[in-house]
Protein backbone atom coordinates (compact mmCIF):
# COMPACT_ATOMS: atom_id res chain seq x y z
CA UNK A 1 0.00 0.00 0.00
CA UNK A 2 1.27 3.46 -1.29
CA UNK A 3 1.83 5.56 2.23
CA UNK A 4 -1.16 8.53 2.67
CA UNK A 5 -1.01 12.12 2.33
CA UNK A 6 -0.89 13.85 5.89
CA UNK A 7 -4.40 14.83 6.32
CA UNK A 8 -5.85 17.91 7.86
CA UNK A 9 -8.79 18.53 8.96
CA UNK A 10 -10.57 22.24 9.06
CA UNK A 11 -13.88 22.02 9.80
CA UNK A 12 -16.82 24.21 10.61
CA UNK A 13 -19.22 24.01 13.75
CA UNK A 14 -21.85 23.17 11.49
CA UNK A 15 -20.19 20.43 10.23
CA UNK A 16 -18.69 18.84 13.24
CA UNK A 17 -22.09 18.68 14.67
CA UNK A 18 -23.60 16.93 11.56
CA UNK A 19 -21.56 14.58 11.75
CA UNK A 20 -21.99 14.30 15.32
CA UNK A 21 -25.68 13.34 15.06
CA UNK A 22 -25.72 11.24 12.08
CA UNK A 23 -23.62 9.10 14.32
CA UNK A 24 -25.12 9.58 17.23
CA UNK A 25 -28.45 8.38 16.16
CA UNK A 26 -27.44 4.94 15.22
CA UNK A 27 -28.77 4.37 18.68
CA UNK A 28 -32.66 5.69 17.94
CA UNK A 29 -32.43 4.51 14.92
CA UNK A 30 -31.55 0.68 15.04
CA UNK A 31 -32.99 0.14 18.40
CA UNK A 32 -36.27 2.32 18.15
CA UNK A 33 -38.26 -0.08 20.48
CA UNK A 34 -35.47 0.32 23.48
CA UNK A 35 -35.33 4.16 22.58
CA UNK A 36 -38.99 4.70 22.49
CA UNK A 37 -39.79 2.78 25.35
CA UNK A 38 -37.21 4.54 27.59
CA UNK A 39 -38.56 7.75 26.10
CA UNK A 40 -41.63 6.83 27.10
CA UNK A 41 -40.65 6.54 30.67
CA UNK A 42 -38.46 9.21 31.39
CA UNK A 43 -41.15 11.98 29.96
CA UNK A 44 -43.72 9.92 32.38
CA UNK A 45 -41.31 10.43 35.31
CA UNK A 46 -41.05 14.08 34.71
CA UNK A 47 -44.67 15.00 34.49
CA UNK A 48 -45.15 12.72 37.34
CA UNK A 49 -42.78 14.91 39.34
CA UNK A 50 -44.29 17.77 38.16
CA UNK A 51 -47.48 16.70 39.63
CA UNK A 52 -45.95 15.90 42.73
CA UNK A 53 -44.24 19.22 43.06
CA UNK A 54 -47.76 21.29 42.33
CA UNK A 55 -48.48 18.53 44.89
CA UNK A 56 -46.19 19.82 47.32
CA UNK A 57 -47.27 23.37 46.39
CA UNK A 58 -50.29 23.42 47.44
CA UNK A 59 -49.60 20.99 50.93
CA UNK A 60 -47.88 23.99 51.93
CA UNK A 61 -50.33 26.67 51.23
CA UNK A 62 -53.29 24.23 53.30
CA UNK A 63 -50.57 23.35 56.79
CA UNK A 64 -49.30 26.83 56.60
CA UNK A 65 -52.99 28.02 56.13
CA UNK A 66 -53.93 25.60 59.80
CA UNK A 67 -51.26 26.97 61.44
CA UNK A 68 -52.45 30.32 60.93
CA UNK A 69 -55.81 29.69 62.02
CA UNK A 70 -54.27 27.30 64.86
CA UNK A 71 -56.39 24.16 63.42
CA UNK A 72 -54.63 21.73 64.88
CA UNK A 73 -56.40 19.09 63.56
CA UNK A 74 -55.56 20.12 60.29
CA UNK A 75 -52.04 20.58 61.04
CA UNK A 76 -52.06 16.85 61.93
CA UNK A 77 -53.95 15.48 58.37
CA UNK A 78 -51.31 17.95 56.19
CA UNK A 79 -47.97 16.27 58.35
CA UNK A 80 -49.30 12.82 57.55
CA UNK A 81 -50.68 13.97 53.79
CA UNK A 82 -46.50 14.98 53.51
CA UNK A 83 -45.08 11.05 53.99
CA UNK A 84 -46.85 9.90 50.95
CA UNK A 85 -46.37 13.03 48.77
CA UNK A 86 -42.68 12.86 50.27
CA UNK A 87 -42.10 9.07 49.50
CA UNK A 88 -43.70 9.57 45.85
CA UNK A 89 -40.67 12.50 45.05
CA UNK A 90 -38.41 10.56 46.76
CA UNK A 91 -39.11 7.02 44.53
CA UNK A 92 -39.46 9.39 41.50
CA UNK A 93 -35.90 11.22 41.76
CA UNK A 94 -34.65 7.46 41.89
CA UNK A 95 -36.52 6.63 39.11
CA UNK A 96 -35.30 9.54 37.06
CA UNK A 97 -31.66 8.17 37.88
CA UNK A 98 -32.77 4.83 37.18
CA UNK A 99 -33.94 5.99 33.80
CA UNK A 100 -31.86 8.32 33.05
CA UNK A 101 -28.46 6.26 33.35
CA UNK A 102 -30.21 3.44 31.47
CA UNK A 103 -30.54 5.44 28.15
CA UNK A 104 -27.29 7.11 28.71
CA UNK A 105 -25.29 3.70 29.23
CA UNK A 106 -27.61 2.28 26.05
CA UNK A 107 -26.86 5.48 23.93
CA UNK A 108 -23.15 5.03 24.85
CA UNK A 109 -22.92 1.50 24.16
CA UNK A 110 -24.20 1.90 20.60
CA UNK A 111 -21.81 4.95 19.80
CA UNK A 112 -19.21 3.32 21.09
CA UNK A 113 -19.37 0.12 19.64
CA UNK A 114 -20.06 2.24 16.15
CA UNK A 115 -16.35 4.55 16.22
CA UNK A 116 -15.00 1.56 17.40
CA UNK A 117 -16.31 -0.20 14.24
CA UNK A 118 -15.22 2.20 11.94
CA UNK A 119 -11.79 2.95 13.80
CA UNK A 120 -10.42 -0.80 13.68
CA UNK A 121 -11.59 -1.79 10.44
CA UNK A 122 -8.87 -2.19 7.81
CA UNK A 123 -6.29 -0.98 10.11
CA UNK A 124 -7.30 2.38 10.53
CA UNK A 125 -6.86 2.57 14.11
CA UNK A 126 -2.73 2.66 13.04
CA UNK A 127 -3.40 4.36 10.04
CA UNK A 128 -4.93 7.32 11.66
CA UNK A 129 -1.89 7.75 14.27
CA UNK A 130 0.50 8.84 11.43
CA UNK A 131 -1.92 10.70 8.85
CA UNK A 132 -4.54 12.86 10.79
CA UNK A 133 -4.16 16.09 12.28
CA UNK A 134 -6.98 16.86 14.64
CA UNK A 135 -7.51 13.01 15.24
CA UNK A 136 -5.04 12.76 18.09
CA UNK A 137 -5.70 10.39 21.36
CA UNK A 138 -8.50 8.61 19.57
CA UNK A 139 -8.23 6.18 23.07
CA UNK A 140 -10.00 8.82 24.90
CA UNK A 141 -12.33 10.41 22.07
CA UNK A 142 -13.89 6.91 21.80
CA UNK A 143 -13.94 6.02 25.98
CA UNK A 144 -14.52 9.49 27.59
CA UNK A 145 -15.38 12.12 24.77
CA UNK A 146 -18.25 9.12 23.65
CA UNK A 147 -19.57 9.11 27.44
CA UNK A 148 -20.08 12.53 28.02
CA UNK A 149 -21.49 13.59 24.15
CA UNK A 150 -24.34 10.87 25.39
CA UNK A 151 -24.64 12.23 28.92
CA UNK A 152 -25.09 15.45 28.33
CA UNK A 153 -27.66 15.59 26.06
CA UNK A 154 -30.32 13.03 27.95
CA UNK A 155 -29.65 15.43 31.09
CA UNK A 156 -29.88 18.45 29.64
CA UNK A 157 -33.29 17.91 27.07
CA UNK A 158 -35.11 16.08 29.97
CA UNK A 159 -33.91 19.22 32.26
CA UNK A 160 -35.07 21.45 29.69
CA UNK A 161 -38.62 19.80 29.52
CA UNK A 162 -38.83 19.61 33.18
CA UNK A 163 -37.99 23.26 32.90
CA UNK A 164 -40.89 24.31 30.40
CA UNK A 165 -43.75 22.41 31.68
CA UNK A 166 -42.59 23.75 35.55
CA UNK A 167 -42.62 27.32 34.48
CA UNK A 168 -45.75 26.70 32.49
CA UNK A 169 -47.62 25.28 35.61
CA UNK A 170 -46.40 27.66 38.00
CA UNK A 171 -47.04 30.56 36.00
CA UNK A 172 -50.84 29.27 36.56
CA UNK A 173 -50.74 29.28 40.41
CA UNK A 174 -48.30 32.53 40.82
CA UNK A 175 -51.65 34.54 38.38
CA UNK A 176 -54.57 32.36 40.30
CA UNK A 177 -52.95 33.22 44.09
CA UNK A 178 -51.20 36.74 43.05
CA UNK A 179 -53.78 38.21 41.46
CA UNK A 180 -53.50 42.01 41.00
CA UNK A 181 -51.69 44.41 42.80
CA UNK A 182 -52.88 48.01 43.10
CA UNK A 183 -49.78 50.36 42.46
CA UNK A 184 -49.82 54.38 43.38
CA UNK A 185 -47.79 56.35 40.74
CA UNK A 186 -47.18 59.63 40.09
CA UNK A 187 -50.92 60.10 41.53
CA UNK A 188 -53.03 57.80 39.73
CA UNK A 189 -53.45 53.92 40.63
CA UNK A 190 -52.44 51.47 38.68
CA UNK A 191 -53.61 47.86 38.86
CA UNK A 192 -51.60 44.90 37.04
CA UNK A 193 -52.77 42.12 37.00
CA UNK A 194 -50.60 38.85 37.81
CA UNK A 195 -48.10 40.82 38.75
CA UNK A 196 -46.27 37.77 40.23
CA UNK A 197 -45.85 36.51 36.31
CA UNK A 198 -44.82 39.93 35.56
CA UNK A 199 -42.54 39.72 38.97
CA UNK A 200 -40.56 36.55 38.45
CA UNK A 201 -40.34 37.32 34.53
CA UNK A 202 -38.62 40.58 35.17
CA UNK A 203 -36.35 38.63 38.03
CA UNK A 204 -35.61 36.14 35.79
CA UNK A 205 -34.52 38.20 33.04
CA UNK A 206 -32.55 40.39 35.06
CA UNK A 207 -30.40 37.31 36.85
CA UNK A 208 -29.92 35.71 33.29
CA UNK A 209 -28.69 38.82 31.72
CA UNK A 210 -26.40 39.50 34.60
CA UNK A 211 -24.90 35.95 33.91
CA UNK A 212 -24.87 36.35 30.62
CA UNK A 213 -23.06 39.99 31.11
CA UNK A 214 -20.51 37.98 33.69
CA UNK A 215 -20.25 34.80 32.05
CA UNK A 216 -20.14 34.99 28.20
CA UNK A 217 -16.53 33.76 27.76
CA UNK A 218 -17.42 30.98 30.46
CA UNK A 219 -18.70 28.31 27.38
CA UNK A 220 -15.47 28.62 25.19
CA UNK A 221 -13.47 28.70 28.09
CA UNK A 222 -14.62 25.40 29.10
CA UNK A 223 -14.31 24.57 25.77
CA UNK A 224 -10.74 25.46 25.31
CA UNK A 225 -9.76 24.15 28.32
CA UNK A 226 -11.32 20.63 27.53
CA UNK A 227 -9.52 20.94 24.23
CA UNK A 228 -6.13 22.02 25.93
CA UNK A 229 -6.22 19.18 28.12
CA UNK A 230 -6.77 16.77 24.98
CA UNK A 231 -3.92 18.35 23.11
CA UNK A 232 -1.46 17.88 26.79
CA UNK A 233 -2.59 14.25 27.18
CA UNK A 234 -1.77 13.84 23.01
CA UNK A 235 1.37 15.07 23.77
CA UNK A 236 2.27 13.21 26.61
CA UNK A 237 1.17 9.98 24.30
CA UNK A 238 3.90 10.87 21.81
CA UNK A 239 6.32 11.32 24.59
CA UNK A 240 5.51 7.86 25.69
CA UNK A 241 5.18 6.54 22.12
CA UNK A 242 9.04 7.53 20.63
CA UNK A 243 10.64 4.61 20.16
CA UNK A 244 13.99 5.16 20.84
CA UNK A 245 14.00 8.93 21.36
CA UNK A 246 17.40 10.92 20.18
CA UNK A 247 18.65 13.66 23.04
CA UNK A 248 17.86 16.27 20.64
CA UNK A 249 14.09 15.10 19.70
CA UNK A 250 14.26 13.97 23.37
CA UNK A 251 14.56 18.06 24.63
CA UNK A 252 12.33 19.31 21.85
CA UNK A 253 9.40 16.52 23.26
CA UNK A 254 9.78 17.68 26.78
CA UNK A 255 9.33 21.39 25.25
CA UNK A 256 6.32 20.91 24.22
CA UNK A 257 4.82 18.92 26.85
CA UNK A 258 6.10 21.76 29.11
CA UNK A 259 4.25 24.18 26.23
CA UNK A 260 1.00 22.23 26.37
CA UNK A 261 0.97 21.96 30.24
CA UNK A 262 1.15 25.92 30.49
CA UNK A 263 -1.79 26.06 28.15
CA UNK A 264 -3.96 24.25 29.83
CA UNK A 265 -3.32 25.77 33.49
CA UNK A 266 -3.77 29.17 31.74
CA UNK A 267 -6.95 28.00 30.27
CA UNK A 268 -7.78 26.56 34.17
CA UNK A 269 -6.54 30.28 35.42
CA UNK A 270 -9.03 31.56 33.12
CA UNK A 271 -11.64 29.43 34.17
CA UNK A 272 -11.29 29.92 37.49
CA UNK A 273 -12.11 33.73 37.04
CA UNK A 274 -14.92 33.01 34.66
CA UNK A 275 -16.28 30.93 37.50
CA UNK A 276 -15.54 33.40 40.39
CA UNK A 277 -17.52 36.23 38.14
CA UNK A 278 -20.82 33.36 37.71
CA UNK A 279 -20.56 32.70 41.07
CA UNK A 280 -20.89 36.18 42.43
CA UNK A 281 -24.27 36.06 40.49
CA UNK A 282 -25.20 32.10 41.02
CA UNK A 283 -25.11 32.74 44.63
CA UNK A 284 -26.46 36.07 44.86
CA UNK A 285 -29.65 34.94 43.18
CA UNK A 286 -29.67 31.84 45.62
CA UNK A 287 -29.61 34.55 48.65
CA UNK A 288 -32.21 37.08 46.49
CA UNK A 289 -34.94 35.11 45.00
CA UNK A 290 -37.04 33.88 48.48
CA UNK A 291 -36.24 37.03 49.64
CA UNK A 292 -37.89 38.91 46.63
CA UNK A 293 -40.56 36.43 46.22
CA UNK A 294 -41.29 37.06 50.00
CA UNK A 295 -40.92 40.68 49.55
CA UNK A 296 -43.22 40.73 46.43
CA UNK A 297 -46.13 39.41 48.13
CA UNK A 298 -45.68 41.10 51.53
CA UNK A 299 -48.24 44.23 50.35
CA UNK A 300 -50.89 41.78 50.05
CA UNK A 301 -50.40 39.72 52.80
CA UNK A 302 -50.31 42.44 55.34
CA UNK A 303 -53.36 44.24 53.47
CA UNK A 304 -54.86 40.96 54.64
CA UNK A 305 -56.03 40.03 50.57
CA UNK A 306 -53.47 36.79 50.92
CA UNK A 307 -53.43 34.16 53.88
CA UNK A 308 -50.23 32.93 55.30
CA UNK A 309 -51.08 29.80 53.01
CA UNK A 310 -50.96 31.61 49.94
CA UNK A 311 -47.64 33.54 50.78
CA UNK A 312 -45.87 30.52 51.15
CA UNK A 313 -47.48 28.64 48.30
CA UNK A 314 -46.86 31.79 45.89
CA UNK A 315 -42.91 32.12 47.16
CA UNK A 316 -42.41 28.90 46.60
CA UNK A 317 -44.08 29.36 43.24
CA UNK A 318 -42.40 32.54 42.58
CA UNK A 319 -38.59 30.50 43.05
CA UNK A 320 -39.55 27.27 41.39
CA UNK A 321 -40.60 29.23 38.22
CA UNK A 322 -37.37 31.11 38.54
CA UNK A 323 -35.36 28.46 39.08
CA UNK A 324 -36.79 26.56 35.87
CA UNK A 325 -35.71 30.16 34.28
CA UNK A 326 -32.29 28.97 35.26
CA UNK A 327 -31.71 26.31 33.11
CA UNK A 328 -29.68 27.57 30.41
CA UNK A 329 -27.75 29.96 33.13
CA UNK A 330 -27.21 26.63 35.33
CA UNK A 331 -26.25 24.04 32.49
CA UNK A 332 -23.86 26.33 30.82
CA UNK A 333 -20.62 24.18 32.01
CA UNK A 334 -22.57 20.90 30.86
CA UNK A 335 -23.12 22.59 27.39
CA UNK A 336 -19.93 23.72 26.81
CA UNK A 337 -18.58 20.24 28.01
CA UNK A 338 -21.06 18.04 25.82
CA UNK A 339 -19.98 20.79 22.65
CA UNK A 340 -16.02 20.19 23.17
CA UNK A 341 -16.67 16.09 23.61
CA UNK A 342 -19.04 15.93 21.00
CA UNK A 343 -16.91 18.32 18.62
CA UNK A 344 -14.10 15.57 19.30
CA UNK A 345 -15.93 12.63 18.81
CA UNK A 346 -16.82 14.40 15.24
CA UNK A 347 -13.50 14.86 14.58
CA UNK A 348 -12.29 11.15 14.90
CA UNK A 349 -15.32 10.40 12.29
CA UNK A 350 -14.13 12.74 9.63
CA UNK A 351 -10.68 11.53 10.10
CA UNK A 352 -12.15 7.98 9.53
CA UNK A 353 -14.09 8.86 6.96
CA UNK A 354 -11.31 10.85 4.96
CA UNK A 355 -9.18 7.58 5.45
CA UNK A 356 -11.62 5.76 3.99
CA UNK A 357 -12.44 7.85 1.15
CA UNK A 358 -8.69 7.84 0.27
CA UNK A 359 -9.01 3.99 0.18
CA UNK A 360 -11.57 4.22 -2.01
CA UNK A 361 -9.39 6.17 -4.09
CA UNK A 362 -6.48 4.01 -4.10
CA UNK A 363 -8.69 1.22 -4.82
CA UNK A 364 -9.91 2.63 -8.37
CA UNK A 365 -6.43 3.99 -8.76
CA UNK A 366 -5.01 0.15 -8.70
CA UNK A 367 -7.84 -1.27 -10.44
CA UNK B 1 34.08 29.51 30.99
CA UNK B 2 32.25 27.37 28.15
CA UNK B 3 28.85 28.44 28.53
CA UNK B 4 26.89 31.51 29.69
CA UNK B 5 23.07 31.93 29.51
CA UNK B 6 20.96 34.87 28.62
CA UNK B 7 17.45 34.85 30.31
CA UNK B 8 15.15 37.37 28.02
CA UNK B 9 11.68 38.64 27.62
CA UNK B 10 12.39 41.01 25.45
CA UNK B 11 12.25 44.23 27.81
CA UNK B 12 14.57 46.75 27.64
CA UNK B 13 16.47 45.69 30.87
CA UNK B 14 16.75 42.67 29.30
CA UNK B 15 18.54 43.89 25.89
CA UNK B 16 20.98 45.69 28.14
CA UNK B 17 21.21 41.59 30.00
CA UNK B 18 22.19 40.47 26.43
CA UNK B 19 24.26 42.97 25.40
CA UNK B 20 26.51 42.20 28.53
CA UNK B 21 26.42 38.24 28.15
CA UNK B 22 26.73 38.67 24.09
CA UNK B 23 29.88 40.75 25.08
CA UNK B 24 31.24 38.32 27.80
CA UNK B 25 30.28 35.11 25.32
CA UNK B 26 32.70 36.96 22.46
CA UNK B 27 35.36 37.73 24.93
CA UNK B 28 35.64 34.55 26.52
CA UNK B 29 34.80 32.50 23.19
CA UNK B 30 31.99 30.90 25.62
CA UNK B 31 28.64 29.72 23.59
CA UNK B 32 25.81 31.90 24.09
CA UNK B 33 22.86 30.28 25.32
CA UNK B 34 19.48 32.91 24.58
CA UNK B 35 16.53 31.79 27.01
CA UNK B 36 12.78 33.15 27.38
CA UNK B 37 10.55 31.49 28.82
CA UNK B 38 7.13 31.47 27.61
CA UNK B 39 3.50 32.06 28.98
CA UNK B 40 2.70 35.11 30.27
CA UNK B 41 -0.94 35.73 28.73
CA UNK B 42 -3.45 37.99 30.33
CA UNK B 43 -6.73 36.95 30.62
CA UNK B 44 -7.88 39.28 28.60
CA UNK B 45 -5.97 37.77 25.67
CA UNK B 46 -7.03 34.04 26.50
CA UNK B 47 -10.28 35.88 26.49
CA UNK B 48 -10.05 37.21 22.71
CA UNK B 49 -8.54 33.92 22.20
CA UNK B 50 -11.49 32.12 23.42
CA UNK B 51 -13.50 33.71 20.99
CA UNK B 52 -11.40 33.03 17.66
CA UNK B 53 -10.28 30.27 16.39
CA UNK B 54 -6.41 31.46 17.96
CA UNK B 55 -4.62 28.16 19.34
CA UNK B 56 -3.09 29.37 23.04
CA UNK B 57 -0.10 26.99 21.85
CA UNK B 58 0.48 28.30 19.37
CA UNK B 59 -0.12 31.79 20.05
CA UNK B 60 2.81 31.62 23.13
CA UNK B 61 5.28 29.24 20.92
CA UNK B 62 5.76 32.25 18.39
CA UNK B 63 6.01 34.99 20.85
CA UNK B 64 8.50 33.36 22.71
CA UNK B 65 10.43 32.40 18.97
CA UNK B 66 9.94 36.50 18.11
CA UNK B 67 11.72 37.45 21.24
CA UNK B 68 14.40 34.80 20.53
CA UNK B 69 15.22 35.67 17.16
CA UNK B 70 15.39 39.60 18.30
CA UNK B 71 17.73 38.39 20.50
CA UNK B 72 19.58 36.38 18.46
CA UNK B 73 19.82 38.91 15.83
CA UNK B 74 21.30 41.75 19.05
CA UNK B 75 24.09 38.85 20.00
CA UNK B 76 24.84 38.37 16.43
CA UNK B 77 25.17 41.98 15.83
CA UNK B 78 28.20 42.05 18.79
CA UNK B 79 29.55 39.67 16.94
CA UNK B 80 28.66 36.49 18.68
CA UNK B 81 28.73 33.33 16.63
CA UNK B 82 27.74 29.79 18.53
CA UNK B 83 24.15 31.20 19.79
CA UNK B 84 21.29 28.63 20.99
CA UNK B 85 18.00 29.48 21.27
CA UNK B 86 15.90 27.94 23.92
CA UNK B 87 12.04 28.44 24.92
CA UNK B 88 11.29 27.36 28.62
CA UNK B 89 7.42 27.47 30.57
CA UNK B 90 6.04 28.28 33.88
CA UNK B 91 6.99 29.78 36.90
CA UNK B 92 10.06 32.32 35.38
CA UNK B 93 11.93 31.50 38.56
CA UNK B 94 11.90 27.52 38.76
CA UNK B 95 12.07 27.42 34.59
CA UNK B 96 15.36 29.74 34.80
CA UNK B 97 17.16 27.81 37.11
CA UNK B 98 15.55 24.23 35.26
CA UNK B 99 17.37 25.50 32.31
CA UNK B 100 20.93 26.50 33.76
CA UNK B 101 20.70 22.83 35.07
CA UNK B 102 20.26 21.46 32.27
CA UNK B 103 22.63 23.15 29.65
CA UNK B 104 25.23 23.03 32.73
CA UNK B 105 25.84 26.67 32.21
CA UNK B 106 28.88 28.62 33.88
CA UNK B 107 27.30 31.84 33.85
CA UNK B 108 23.52 33.33 34.24
CA UNK B 109 22.80 36.84 32.84
CA UNK B 110 19.53 38.30 33.66
CA UNK B 111 17.86 41.79 33.86
CA UNK B 112 17.08 43.09 37.48
CA UNK B 113 13.30 43.88 36.88
CA UNK B 114 10.91 41.96 34.12
CA UNK B 115 7.87 41.77 36.36
CA UNK B 116 5.72 44.64 37.41
CA UNK B 117 6.12 46.50 40.58
CA UNK B 118 3.17 44.82 42.23
CA UNK B 119 3.61 41.21 41.30
CA UNK B 120 7.38 41.47 42.44
CA UNK B 121 6.18 42.69 45.72
CA UNK B 122 3.78 40.00 46.24
CA UNK B 123 6.06 37.41 44.61
CA UNK B 124 9.99 38.28 44.96
CA UNK B 125 11.31 39.55 42.46
CA UNK B 126 12.65 36.68 39.43
CA UNK B 127 16.42 37.99 39.80
CA UNK B 128 16.12 37.82 43.42
CA UNK B 129 14.93 34.08 43.24
CA UNK B 130 18.02 33.56 40.68
CA UNK B 131 20.55 34.81 42.48
CA UNK B 132 19.15 32.78 45.41
CA UNK B 133 18.87 29.27 44.07
CA UNK B 134 20.54 29.06 40.41
CA UNK B 135 23.45 26.73 40.71
CA UNK B 136 25.96 28.82 38.98
CA UNK B 137 27.16 32.54 38.93
CA UNK B 138 24.74 34.92 38.34
CA UNK B 139 25.24 38.46 36.84
CA UNK B 140 22.20 40.98 37.46
CA UNK B 141 22.22 43.51 34.98
CA UNK B 142 20.57 46.73 35.94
Amino acid sequence: MRPFQQISLILDERQLLTRFWQAASVFWRTQTGRAATLAVFLIAVVLLQLLVQVALNLWNRHFFDALERKDAATVWLQAQLFVPLAAGSILLAAASVWGRMTAQRSWREALTLHVIEKWMEKDRCRQLNHLARGSENPEYRISVDVRIATDAPIDLSLAFFSSILTAFTFFGVLWTIGGSIDVNAFGRSVTIPGYLVFGVILYSGMITSLMIIFGHHLTSVIERTNQAEAEFRAAADTFRQEPTPQNRHQVDRRETLHLKLQAVLLWWREFCWQLVRTTLVSHGNFLFAPVVAWILCAPKYLSGAMSLGELTQAAAAFVVVQGAFNWFVDNYQRLADWRSSAHRVATLLLAIDELEAKEGNEKKATS
Amino acid sequence: MHRIIVATDGSTTANRAIDAGASLAKATGADLILLTIGGSVTGAELRTLADTAGDLSDTMQSAADKILKQARRRAQRLGVRSITLKTGWGDPGDAIIDAVQRSKADLLVVGRRGQSRLSALLLGSVSQKLASFAPCAVMVVP
